[in-house]
């Protein structure tokens, strides 16, 4: 390898865009340096990349925080932006445009469908309290726990194991529960959505929703009256909006020559 | 009382959950270049839970053992006479 610092591209999204020409995009700090941003155009599409020392990025905050903050800068300029994952370095600007060309057909479809439309995320993870005293409804459980009380962990083992698998029942119902109360009346207000696995014991849901960007209050709204509703039995964490990322789903897959 | 909306790059927890695994997302364990772009196969499929790609990501480039290999780790250059698309 020579001594010199090769560079590659790394890339951040596809937009929608009808001129060739290069747009004023800014620019993004990678790892201390500031570089351009620049666009390689296909047709309508274009990729937005920078030119970047060639190197694997780790997912530490900064690159990641780099990463996230120029797609939103993106997204301030263009309503058509499909979001690329994290950490992906091309040789050069020609194997962009080729990635570019063989992802045409899929941009076209997908051009129409995120036009002017954004993701917000809902995540609800249900109160300790309020997990205890629905548990406390439980007869089966009440019993169970009484009987773990007082005993050592080693001879209550096999009641401690039993006690966790009723315990696992009653969230999975509760997450039913609030999937029919609280994703299922969003969902009729969204364009699309979608619900994630839970992250943690105690979340009850983990959804992301497709809305218009001029509908975003109206959620916002809607989200609201629904928390009103809960907020004594679930924390709501809500956010957005966010590039479309959860209603992406292109997997390129690279094979060995 | 009103949900307050966090905007997005605010949480890191809510950049991890969808900027490691959703959108584009490419396929490689090595995630610099990509051999033969010409053969690359498009494929959409549902994607798997993120925290435990997570953790197979972060262990895939070291970040789980505390970043003592910052370094660049480039696999070694190969097939030289025809360099556009390889590695």
């Amino acid at each position: 390898m020579s001594e010199e610092q090769q560079t590659g591209i790394y890339i951040f999204c596809g937009i929608q865009t009808d001129t060739e020409a290069d747009e004023q995009l800014g620019h993004v700090e990678v790892e201390g340096e500031e570089k351009e941003l620049f666009t390689i155009h296909y047709k309508d599409a274009a990729i937005v990349a920078a030119e970047v020392p060639m190197k694997i990025y780790h997912p530490n905050k900064d690159n990641l925080m780099m990463h996230q903050s120029v797609i939103s800068l993106i997204m301030k300029k263009n309503s058509t932006v499909i979001p690329i994952s994290f950490g992906n370095v091309f040789h050069s600007k020609e194997d962009v445009k080729v990635l570019l060309e063989n992802l045409y057909p899929q941009f076209e479809k997908l051009f129409p469908e995120i036009k002017g439309k954004i993701e917000l995320g809902l995540k609800v993870v249900g109160k300790k309290e309020w997990l205890a005293s629905r548990i406390g409804e439980n007869a089966k459980a009440g019993e169970m726990a009484k009987a773990v009380q007082g005993k050592s962990e080693a001879a209550s083992y096999y009641e401690r194991i039993q006690l966790g698998g009723v315990a696992q029942q009653l969230v999975t119902s509760l997450q039913k529960e609030i999937q029919e109360e609280l994703f299922t009346p969003l969902k009729e207000e969204a364009h699309a959505s979608k619900i994630n696995d839970p992250l943690g014991e105690k979340m009850l849901l983990n959804a992301a929703f497709l809305i218009d960007r001029d509908k975003e209050e109206e959620f916002d709204r809607k989200v609201n009256e629904l928390h009103d509703k809960w907020e004594d039995k679930v924390e709501f964490s809500y956010s957005g909006p966010w590039p479309v990322y959860n209603f992406i789903n292109i997997r390129l897959k690279v094979e060995d020559a | 009382m009103a949900v307050q909306k966090s905007i997005d790059s605010s949480s890191l927890a809510e950049v991890i959950d969808r900027i490691l695994d959703k959108g584009i997302v490419i396929d490689a364990f090595v995630r610099v270049s990509v051999v033969g772009i010409e053969i690359l196969t498009v494929e959409a499929r549902v994607v798997i839970a993120s925290v435990d790609t997570w953790l197979r990501y972060a262990e895939a480039v070291g970040l789980l053992s505390d970043e003592a290999e910052e370094q660049d780790r480039l696999p070694a250059h190969q097939n030289e006479g025809n360099a556009r698309f390889s590695i």
